[in-house]
Protein backbone atom coordinates (compact mmCIF):
# COMPACT_ATOMS: atom_id res chain seq x y z
CA UNK A 1 0.00 0.00 0.00
CA UNK A 2 1.19 3.43 -0.49
CA UNK A 3 -0.91 5.34 1.57
CA UNK A 4 1.40 6.07 4.69
CA UNK A 5 0.73 3.55 7.72
CA UNK A 6 -0.94 5.01 11.05
CA UNK A 7 -0.93 0.74 13.26
CA UNK A 8 1.05 -1.60 12.25
CA UNK A 9 1.60 -4.91 14.13
CA UNK A 10 3.88 -7.27 14.11
CA UNK A 11 3.51 -10.61 15.08
CA UNK A 12 0.75 -10.46 17.72
CA UNK A 13 -0.32 -13.21 20.22
CA UNK A 14 -3.00 -12.43 22.11
CA UNK A 15 -4.22 -15.26 24.76
CA UNK A 16 -7.01 -15.59 27.04
CA UNK A 17 -5.10 -17.83 30.09
CA UNK A 18 -4.28 -21.02 27.86
CA UNK A 19 -6.69 -19.81 25.24
CA UNK A 20 -4.81 -18.24 22.02
CA UNK A 21 -7.62 -15.80 20.70
CA UNK A 22 -5.13 -14.17 17.78
CA UNK A 23 -2.42 -16.00 16.29
CA UNK A 24 0.30 -14.12 14.46
CA UNK A 25 -1.82 -11.16 13.23
CA UNK A 26 0.50 -8.45 10.97
CA UNK A 27 -1.66 -6.16 9.68
CA UNK A 28 -1.05 -2.40 8.73
CA UNK A 29 -3.40 0.17 8.93
CA UNK A 30 -3.20 3.40 6.28
CA UNK A 31 -3.84 6.84 8.37
CA UNK A 32 -6.73 8.56 7.29
CA UNK A 33 -8.92 5.82 6.05
CA UNK A 34 -11.39 3.29 6.89
CA UNK A 35 -10.04 0.21 7.45
CA UNK A 36 -13.10 -2.91 8.66
CA UNK A 37 -12.75 -5.66 10.50
CA UNK A 38 -14.84 -8.45 9.60
CA UNK A 39 -15.34 -12.48 10.74
CA UNK A 40 -17.64 -14.84 12.74
CA UNK A 41 -18.52 -13.89 16.32
CA UNK A 42 -15.36 -15.31 18.05
CA UNK A 43 -13.07 -15.23 15.47
CA UNK A 44 -11.00 -12.07 17.82
CA UNK A 45 -12.15 -8.98 15.78
CA UNK A 46 -12.83 -7.37 19.26
CA UNK A 47 -10.15 -8.57 20.86
CA UNK A 48 -8.11 -7.22 18.07
CA UNK A 49 -9.61 -3.99 18.02
CA UNK A 50 -9.41 -3.74 21.73
CA UNK A 51 -5.54 -4.24 21.59
CA UNK A 52 -4.88 -1.19 19.58
CA UNK A 53 -5.54 0.83 22.80
CA UNK A 54 -4.67 -0.95 25.52
CA UNK A 55 -8.22 -1.87 26.76
CA UNK A 56 -7.34 -5.28 27.35
CA UNK A 57 -4.99 -4.24 29.44
CA UNK A 58 -8.22 -4.02 32.65
CA UNK A 59 -8.54 -8.32 32.15
CA UNK A 60 -6.11 -9.43 34.15
CA UNK A 61 -6.21 -12.76 32.39
CA UNK A 62 -5.30 -11.64 29.03
CA UNK A 63 -1.62 -11.60 28.09
CA UNK A 64 -0.44 -9.70 24.56
CA UNK A 65 2.98 -10.58 23.06
CA UNK A 66 4.06 -9.09 19.84
CA UNK A 67 4.05 -5.45 18.80
CA UNK A 68 1.72 -2.88 18.75
CA UNK A 69 3.44 0.13 16.06
CA UNK A 70 1.67 3.58 16.31
CA UNK A 71 3.27 6.12 14.94
CA UNK A 72 6.76 4.44 15.33
CA UNK A 73 6.25 4.08 19.02
CA UNK A 74 5.40 0.57 20.25
CA UNK A 75 2.45 1.28 22.83
CA UNK A 76 3.10 -2.18 24.81
CA UNK A 77 6.37 -0.41 25.54
CA UNK A 78 6.75 0.37 29.40
CA UNK A 79 7.08 3.93 28.97
CA UNK A 80 3.76 4.57 27.38
CA UNK A 81 1.33 5.77 29.62
CA UNK A 82 -2.15 3.99 28.59
CA UNK A 83 -4.70 6.92 29.66
CA UNK A 84 -2.50 9.11 27.27
CA UNK A 85 -2.35 6.37 24.71
CA UNK A 86 -6.15 6.01 24.85
CA UNK A 87 -6.97 10.06 24.68
CA UNK A 88 -5.09 9.64 21.36
CA UNK A 89 -7.37 6.89 20.30
CA UNK A 90 -11.16 6.95 20.79
CA UNK A 91 -13.76 4.44 21.01
CA UNK A 92 -17.55 3.73 20.09
CA UNK A 93 -18.98 0.88 21.03
CA UNK A 94 -21.86 -1.50 20.00
CA UNK A 95 -24.12 -0.33 22.47
CA UNK A 96 -24.47 3.83 22.75
CA UNK A 97 -22.54 4.32 26.48
CA UNK A 98 -23.55 7.97 27.52
CA UNK A 99 -22.55 9.06 31.07
CA UNK A 100 -25.77 9.74 33.12
CA UNK A 101 -25.02 13.31 32.86
CA UNK A 102 -26.35 16.22 30.00
CA UNK A 103 -25.40 16.63 26.76
CA UNK A 104 -22.79 19.10 27.05
CA UNK A 105 -20.87 17.39 29.91
CA UNK A 106 -20.60 14.04 28.22
CA UNK A 107 -18.84 15.80 25.67
CA UNK A 108 -16.91 18.30 27.97
CA UNK A 109 -15.83 15.62 30.60
CA UNK A 110 -13.01 14.12 28.30
CA UNK A 111 -11.36 17.63 27.64
CA UNK A 112 -12.05 18.81 31.09
CA UNK A 113 -10.02 15.70 32.45
CA UNK A 114 -7.39 16.00 30.03
CA UNK A 115 -6.92 19.44 30.61
CA UNK A 116 -7.27 20.55 27.54
CA UNK A 117 -8.98 24.08 27.36
CA UNK A 118 -8.16 27.11 29.80
CA UNK A 119 -11.47 28.70 30.18
CA UNK A 120 -15.12 27.89 30.13
CA UNK A 121 -15.47 29.58 26.76
CA UNK A 122 -13.11 27.80 25.26
CA UNK A 123 -14.56 24.41 26.68
CA UNK A 124 -17.92 25.64 25.64
CA UNK A 125 -16.48 26.18 21.84
CA UNK A 126 -14.73 22.56 22.02
CA UNK A 127 -17.75 20.85 22.88
CA UNK A 128 -20.25 22.80 19.77
CA UNK A 129 -17.38 22.12 17.56
CA UNK A 130 -17.28 18.26 18.39
CA UNK A 131 -21.19 18.03 18.85
CA UNK A 132 -21.30 19.72 15.22
CA UNK A 133 -18.00 17.28 13.80
CA UNK A 134 -20.60 14.11 15.13
CA UNK A 135 -23.54 15.45 13.16
CA UNK A 136 -25.81 16.50 16.70
CA UNK A 137 -25.10 19.81 17.24
CA UNK A 138 -28.47 21.21 14.86
CA UNK A 139 -30.73 18.87 16.39
CA UNK A 140 -29.77 19.38 20.23
CA UNK A 141 -28.51 22.78 20.29
CA UNK A 142 -31.52 23.95 22.36
CA UNK A 143 -31.92 20.82 24.97
CA UNK A 144 -28.10 20.71 25.51
CA UNK A 145 -28.58 20.53 29.05
CA UNK A 146 -30.74 17.56 29.22
CA UNK A 147 -29.51 14.01 29.71
CA UNK A 148 -27.60 12.64 27.14
CA UNK A 149 -29.74 9.59 27.94
CA UNK A 150 -33.29 11.19 26.98
CA UNK A 151 -31.67 11.22 23.24
CA UNK A 152 -32.78 8.33 20.54
CA UNK A 153 -30.39 5.47 19.90
CA UNK A 154 -29.04 7.08 17.20
CA UNK A 155 -28.25 10.38 18.62
CA UNK A 156 -26.63 8.63 21.64
CA UNK A 157 -24.32 6.79 19.31
CA UNK A 158 -23.32 10.28 17.51
CA UNK A 159 -23.01 11.64 21.15
CA UNK A 160 -20.72 9.43 21.83
CA UNK A 161 -18.77 9.83 18.58
CA UNK A 162 -18.48 13.80 19.88
CA UNK A 163 -17.57 12.66 23.13
CA UNK A 164 -14.65 10.66 21.32
CA UNK A 165 -13.52 13.34 19.18
CA UNK A 166 -13.63 16.10 22.04
CA UNK A 167 -10.06 14.93 22.84
CA UNK A 168 -8.86 15.07 19.44
CA UNK A 169 -8.01 11.71 18.63
CA UNK A 170 -5.68 10.46 15.82
CA UNK A 171 -7.54 6.96 15.46
CA UNK A 172 -11.14 6.39 16.32
CA UNK A 173 -11.85 2.20 17.18
CA UNK A 174 -15.68 1.40 16.26
CA UNK A 175 -17.23 -1.63 17.75
CA UNK A 176 -20.16 -2.77 15.61
CA UNK A 177 -21.21 1.01 16.29
CA UNK A 178 -24.08 0.84 14.00
CA UNK A 179 -26.23 -2.90 15.10
CA UNK A 180 -28.47 -1.40 17.73
CA UNK A 181 -29.54 1.40 15.26
CA UNK A 182 -31.83 1.49 12.93
CA UNK A 183 -31.12 2.03 8.81
CA UNK A 184 -31.71 5.89 8.70
CA UNK A 185 -29.42 6.21 12.20
CA UNK A 186 -27.22 3.60 10.45
CA UNK A 187 -26.91 6.02 7.14
CA UNK A 188 -25.94 9.02 9.24
CA UNK A 189 -23.25 7.33 10.58
CA UNK A 190 -21.69 6.02 7.99
CA UNK A 191 -22.08 9.50 6.20
CA UNK A 192 -20.59 10.68 9.57
CA UNK A 193 -17.44 8.30 9.03
CA UNK A 194 -16.97 9.13 5.66
CA UNK A 195 -16.38 12.93 6.70
CA UNK A 196 -14.20 12.09 9.98
CA UNK A 197 -12.24 10.04 7.80
CA UNK A 198 -10.61 13.27 6.08
CA UNK A 199 -9.47 13.66 9.65
CA UNK A 200 -9.03 10.41 11.76
CA UNK A 201 -7.75 6.72 10.64
CA UNK A 202 -11.33 4.54 11.92
CA UNK A 203 -11.25 1.33 12.34
CA UNK A 204 -14.01 -0.48 12.24
CA UNK A 205 -15.62 -3.60 13.51
CA UNK A 206 -18.83 -4.85 11.64
CA UNK A 207 -21.10 -7.28 11.21
CA UNK A 208 -22.87 -5.71 8.12
CA UNK A 209 -20.77 -7.16 5.15
CA UNK A 210 -22.68 -3.81 3.03
CA UNK A 211 -21.43 -1.32 5.26
CA UNK A 212 -17.76 -2.87 5.10
CA UNK A 213 -18.46 -2.91 1.83
CA UNK A 214 -19.78 1.07 2.17
CA UNK A 215 -17.90 2.58 4.83
CA UNK A 216 -14.53 1.11 4.36
CA UNK A 217 -11.16 1.15 1.82
CA UNK A 218 -9.46 -1.61 3.73
CA UNK A 219 -11.13 -4.53 4.67
CA UNK A 220 -9.40 -7.75 6.63
CA UNK A 221 -11.06 -11.27 7.39
CA UNK A 222 -10.33 -12.87 10.70
CA UNK A 223 -11.26 -16.39 11.54
CA UNK A 224 -10.65 -18.43 13.98
CA UNK A 225 -7.86 -15.93 15.62
CA UNK A 226 -6.27 -15.72 12.36
CA UNK A 227 -6.21 -13.07 9.59
CA UNK A 228 -6.88 -15.31 6.43
CA UNK A 229 -6.97 -12.54 3.90
CA UNK A 230 -7.03 -8.51 3.90
CA UNK A 231 -6.82 -5.94 1.09
CA UNK A 232 -8.72 -3.24 -0.75
CA UNK A 233 -12.34 -3.50 0.20
CA UNK A 234 -13.67 -3.57 -3.50
CA UNK A 235 -11.41 -6.49 -3.95
CA UNK A 236 -12.53 -8.56 -1.40
CA UNK A 237 -16.08 -8.02 -1.57
CA UNK A 238 -15.67 -8.45 -5.92
CA UNK A 239 -13.06 -11.39 -5.74
CA UNK A 240 -11.78 -12.18 -2.63
CA UNK A 241 -8.05 -14.47 -3.05
CA UNK A 242 -9.00 -17.05 0.04
CA UNK A 243 -12.00 -19.50 -0.38
CA UNK A 244 -12.34 -19.04 3.61
CA UNK A 245 -13.24 -15.45 2.81
CA UNK A 246 -15.28 -16.20 0.34
CA UNK A 247 -17.29 -18.74 1.77
CA UNK A 248 -18.34 -16.18 4.59
CA UNK A 249 -19.08 -13.20 2.85
CA UNK A 250 -21.06 -14.96 0.84
CA UNK A 251 -22.98 -17.43 3.26
CA UNK A 252 -21.48 -20.50 2.40
CA UNK A 253 -21.29 -24.00 4.18
CA UNK A 254 -19.88 -27.10 3.62
CA UNK B 1 -19.71 -26.77 -4.32
CA UNK B 2 -20.25 -25.55 -1.62
CA UNK B 3 -23.38 -24.51 -0.20
CA UNK B 4 -25.30 -21.59 1.48
CA UNK B 5 -26.45 -21.77 4.71
CA UNK B 6 -29.66 -20.23 3.66
CA UNK B 7 -31.16 -23.16 0.95
CA UNK B 8 -33.65 -20.68 -0.76
CA UNK B 9 -30.71 -18.80 -1.83
CA UNK B 10 -29.06 -21.64 -4.00
CA UNK B 11 -32.68 -22.45 -5.47
CA UNK B 12 -32.54 -18.53 -6.52
CA UNK B 13 -29.55 -19.01 -8.11
CA UNK B 14 -30.39 -21.96 -9.77
CA UNK B 15 -33.28 -20.69 -10.79
CA UNK B 16 -31.65 -17.68 -12.55
CA UNK B 17 -29.14 -19.93 -14.56
CA UNK B 18 -32.19 -22.87 -15.37
CA UNK B 19 -34.27 -19.12 -16.66
CA UNK B 20 -30.86 -18.07 -19.03
CA UNK B 21 -29.97 -21.02 -19.99
CA UNK B 22 -33.69 -21.93 -21.63
CA UNK B 23 -34.17 -18.48 -22.80
CA UNK B 24 -30.82 -19.22 -25.05
CA UNK B 25 -31.67 -22.41 -25.95
CA UNK B 26 -34.79 -20.72 -27.22
CA UNK B 27 -32.58 -17.62 -28.74
CA UNK B 28 -30.30 -20.58 -30.04
CA UNK B 29 -33.65 -22.22 -32.22
CA UNK B 30 -34.06 -18.55 -33.65
CA UNK B 31 -30.98 -18.65 -35.43
CA UNK B 32 -30.83 -22.01 -36.52
CA UNK B 33 -34.63 -21.45 -37.99
CA UNK B 34 -33.58 -18.24 -39.48
CA UNK B 35 -29.90 -19.43 -40.66
CA UNK B 36 -31.74 -22.04 -42.56
CA UNK B 37 -33.78 -19.63 -44.21
CA UNK B 38 -30.84 -18.51 -46.00
CA UNK B 39 -30.92 -22.03 -48.23
CA UNK B 40 -33.96 -22.76 -48.65
CA UNK B 41 -36.70 -19.25 -48.68
CA UNK B 42 -39.89 -20.32 -46.62
CA UNK B 43 -42.34 -17.56 -46.09
CA UNK B 44 -44.13 -18.66 -43.41
CA UNK B 45 -41.51 -20.10 -41.56
CA UNK B 46 -40.25 -16.81 -41.38
CA UNK B 47 -43.48 -15.11 -40.05
CA UNK B 48 -43.04 -17.66 -37.65
CA UNK B 49 -39.74 -16.29 -36.27
CA UNK B 50 -40.66 -13.11 -36.16
CA UNK B 51 -43.67 -14.06 -33.65
CA UNK B 52 -41.19 -15.77 -31.79
CA UNK B 53 -39.32 -12.64 -30.88
CA UNK B 54 -42.08 -11.35 -28.78
CA UNK B 55 -41.47 -14.47 -26.57
CA UNK B 56 -37.50 -14.42 -25.95
CA UNK B 57 -38.40 -10.82 -25.48
CA UNK B 58 -40.76 -11.45 -22.30
CA UNK B 59 -37.71 -14.13 -21.00
CA UNK B 60 -35.54 -11.23 -20.74
CA UNK B 61 -37.72 -9.32 -19.26
CA UNK B 62 -38.53 -12.30 -16.33
CA UNK B 63 -35.17 -12.76 -15.90
CA UNK B 64 -34.27 -8.93 -15.47
CA UNK B 65 -37.30 -9.15 -12.69
CA UNK B 66 -35.87 -12.13 -10.93
CA UNK B 67 -32.37 -10.97 -10.99
CA UNK B 68 -33.77 -7.49 -9.65
CA UNK B 69 -35.47 -9.46 -6.50
CA UNK B 70 -32.58 -11.54 -6.00
CA UNK B 71 -30.84 -9.03 -5.88
CA UNK B 72 -32.47 -6.78 -3.56
CA UNK B 73 -33.68 -9.81 -1.47
CA UNK B 74 -30.01 -11.37 -0.67
CA UNK B 75 -27.64 -8.44 -1.25
CA UNK B 76 -25.02 -10.98 -2.74
CA UNK B 77 -21.27 -10.61 -2.79
CA UNK B 78 -18.10 -12.73 -4.95
CA UNK B 79 -19.36 -14.68 -6.75
CA UNK B 80 -22.78 -15.09 -5.69
CA UNK B 81 -22.76 -11.24 -7.40
CA UNK B 82 -21.04 -12.00 -9.80
CA UNK B 83 -23.47 -14.74 -11.60
CA UNK B 84 -26.45 -12.11 -11.05
CA UNK B 85 -24.72 -9.97 -13.04
CA UNK B 86 -23.52 -11.80 -15.75
CA UNK B 87 -27.30 -13.03 -15.77
CA UNK B 88 -28.55 -9.88 -16.32
CA UNK B 89 -25.36 -8.74 -19.09
CA UNK B 90 -26.32 -12.29 -20.80
CA UNK B 91 -30.21 -11.80 -20.93
CA UNK B 92 -29.66 -8.92 -22.57
CA UNK B 93 -27.03 -10.07 -24.94
CA UNK B 94 -29.18 -12.82 -25.80
CA UNK B 95 -32.01 -10.15 -26.34
CA UNK B 96 -30.18 -8.52 -28.80
CA UNK B 97 -29.02 -11.90 -30.67
CA UNK B 98 -32.52 -12.79 -30.95
CA UNK B 99 -33.08 -9.40 -32.82
CA UNK B 100 -30.71 -10.08 -35.28
CA UNK B 101 -31.97 -13.74 -35.88
CA UNK B 102 -35.77 -11.72 -36.62
CA UNK B 103 -33.96 -9.20 -38.73
CA UNK B 104 -32.87 -11.89 -40.85
CA UNK B 105 -36.13 -13.73 -41.04
CA UNK B 106 -37.40 -9.83 -42.05
CA UNK B 107 -34.77 -9.27 -44.98
CA UNK B 108 -36.36 -12.92 -45.97
CA UNK B 109 -40.27 -11.58 -46.09
CA UNK B 110 -38.78 -8.68 -48.12
CA UNK B 111 -36.96 -10.98 -51.33
CA UNK B 112 -39.63 -13.31 -51.15
CA UNK B 113 -37.26 -15.50 -53.68
CA UNK B 114 -34.18 -16.28 -54.19
CA UNK B 115 -33.50 -15.52 -58.06
CA UNK B 116 -32.72 -18.33 -60.72
CA UNK B 117 -28.82 -17.19 -61.27
CA UNK B 118 -28.06 -17.04 -57.81
CA UNK B 119 -25.85 -20.56 -56.65
CA UNK B 120 -23.81 -19.97 -53.91
CA UNK B 121 -24.33 -20.34 -50.42
CA UNK B 122 -21.54 -18.84 -48.63
CA UNK B 123 -23.73 -17.06 -46.79
CA UNK B 124 -25.69 -20.28 -44.92
CA UNK B 125 -22.20 -21.75 -44.28
CA UNK B 126 -21.63 -18.40 -42.33
CA UNK B 127 -24.67 -18.73 -40.85
CA UNK B 128 -23.52 -22.50 -39.64
CA UNK B 129 -20.30 -21.31 -38.21
CA UNK B 130 -22.24 -18.58 -36.37
CA UNK B 131 -24.51 -21.28 -34.93
CA UNK B 132 -21.57 -23.61 -33.55
CA UNK B 133 -19.74 -20.44 -31.94
CA UNK B 134 -23.12 -19.35 -30.58
CA UNK B 135 -23.48 -22.92 -28.48
CA UNK B 136 -20.50 -23.00 -27.65
CA UNK B 137 -20.31 -19.56 -25.84
CA UNK B 138 -23.89 -20.86 -24.30
CA UNK B 139 -22.78 -24.63 -23.18
CA UNK B 140 -19.62 -22.32 -21.53
CA UNK B 141 -22.05 -20.85 -19.49
CA UNK B 142 -24.19 -23.44 -18.68
CA UNK B 143 -21.04 -25.67 -17.76
CA UNK B 144 -19.03 -23.04 -16.32
CA UNK B 145 -16.44 -23.85 -18.23
CA UNK B 146 -13.58 -21.01 -18.85
CA UNK B 147 -11.93 -23.77 -21.35
CA UNK B 148 -14.72 -24.12 -23.58
CA UNK B 149 -15.53 -20.18 -23.33
CA UNK B 150 -11.62 -18.98 -24.64
CA UNK B 151 -12.35 -21.18 -28.02
CA UNK B 152 -15.05 -19.05 -28.82
CA UNK B 153 -13.13 -15.89 -29.42
CA UNK B 154 -10.37 -17.66 -31.86
CA UNK B 155 -13.72 -18.93 -33.98
CA UNK B 156 -14.83 -15.38 -34.25
CA UNK B 157 -11.50 -14.73 -36.47
CA UNK B 158 -12.59 -17.45 -38.49
CA UNK B 159 -16.11 -16.54 -39.00
CA UNK B 160 -15.40 -12.84 -39.67
CA UNK B 161 -12.93 -13.62 -42.16
CA UNK B 162 -15.37 -15.51 -43.49
CA UNK B 163 -18.38 -12.84 -43.85
CA UNK B 164 -15.33 -10.66 -45.34
CA UNK B 165 -15.22 -13.67 -48.20
CA UNK B 166 -18.76 -13.57 -48.43
CA UNK B 167 -18.94 -9.80 -48.86
CA UNK B 168 -16.77 -9.73 -51.63
CA UNK B 169 -18.09 -12.26 -53.37
CA UNK B 170 -21.60 -10.78 -53.00
CA UNK B 171 -20.09 -7.50 -54.86
CA UNK B 172 -18.38 -9.62 -57.59
CA UNK B 173 -21.72 -11.21 -58.57
CA UNK B 174 -23.36 -7.53 -58.40
CA UNK B 175 -20.56 -6.56 -61.05
CA UNK B 176 -21.46 -9.55 -63.29
CA UNK B 177 -25.38 -9.76 -63.04
CA UNK B 178 -27.60 -6.24 -62.14
CA UNK B 179 -30.55 -8.32 -62.06
CA UNK B 180 -29.07 -9.90 -58.56
CA UNK B 181 -28.24 -6.34 -57.10
CA UNK B 182 -31.67 -6.14 -54.97
CA UNK B 183 -31.26 -9.64 -53.70
CA UNK B 184 -27.51 -9.44 -53.29
CA UNK B 185 -28.25 -6.60 -51.34
CA UNK B 186 -30.41 -8.00 -49.12
CA UNK B 187 -28.34 -11.17 -48.71
CA UNK B 188 -25.29 -8.59 -46.89
CA UNK B 189 -27.58 -7.51 -44.60
CA UNK B 190 -28.48 -10.92 -43.38
CA UNK B 191 -24.38 -11.41 -43.55
CA UNK B 192 -23.73 -8.73 -41.52
CA UNK B 193 -26.73 -9.83 -39.03
CA UNK B 194 -25.13 -13.07 -38.33
CA UNK B 195 -21.50 -11.71 -38.21
CA UNK B 196 -23.10 -9.73 -35.43
CA UNK B 197 -24.12 -12.87 -34.03
CA UNK B 198 -20.82 -13.94 -33.46
CA UNK B 199 -19.89 -10.74 -31.75
CA UNK B 200 -21.99 -10.96 -29.63
CA UNK B 201 -21.10 -14.98 -28.70
CA UNK B 202 -17.85 -13.65 -28.01
CA UNK B 203 -19.32 -11.17 -25.68
CA UNK B 204 -21.23 -14.03 -23.95
CA UNK B 205 -17.76 -16.02 -23.57
CA UNK B 206 -16.15 -13.34 -22.31
CA UNK B 207 -18.90 -12.65 -19.49
CA UNK B 208 -18.46 -16.20 -18.84
CA UNK B 209 -15.04 -15.92 -17.66
CA UNK B 210 -15.42 -12.55 -15.43
CA UNK B 211 -17.93 -15.02 -13.42
CA UNK B 212 -15.17 -17.36 -13.12
CA UNK B 213 -12.10 -15.42 -12.55
CA UNK B 214 -13.68 -12.30 -11.34
CA UNK B 215 -11.67 -10.19 -14.03
CA UNK B 216 -12.61 -7.94 -16.92
CA UNK B 217 -10.68 -8.06 -19.92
Amino acid sequence: MTEKTKITTKKLNVFYEEKKALDNINLEIPAKKVTSLIGPSGCGKSTFIRCLNRMNDTIETCRVEGKIIIDKEDIYSKDVDPVLLRAKIGMVFQKPNPFPKSIFENVAYGPKIHGLTNSDDELEGLVIKSLKKAGLYDEIKDRINEPGTSLSGGQQQRLCIARAIAVSPEIILMDEPCSALDPIATAVIEELIDELVKNYTIVIVTHSMQQAARVSQQTAFFHMGNLVEVGKTEKIFSMPKQKKTEDYITGKIG
Amino acid sequence: MKEHIVTTYDEDLNNLKTGLTEMGLKVEKQIFESVGLTKVINISKAKQIKRNDDEIDALETKIRKFATKTLSKRQPLADDLRKIIIALKISSILERIADHASNVASRILYVKKSPDSYHTDSIHQLGLLVIKNFSKALSSYEQQSEKIAETVPTQDVTINSVYETCFREHLHLMMEDRELIGFCTQMLFIAKELERIGDLSKVISREVIYNLKGKLR
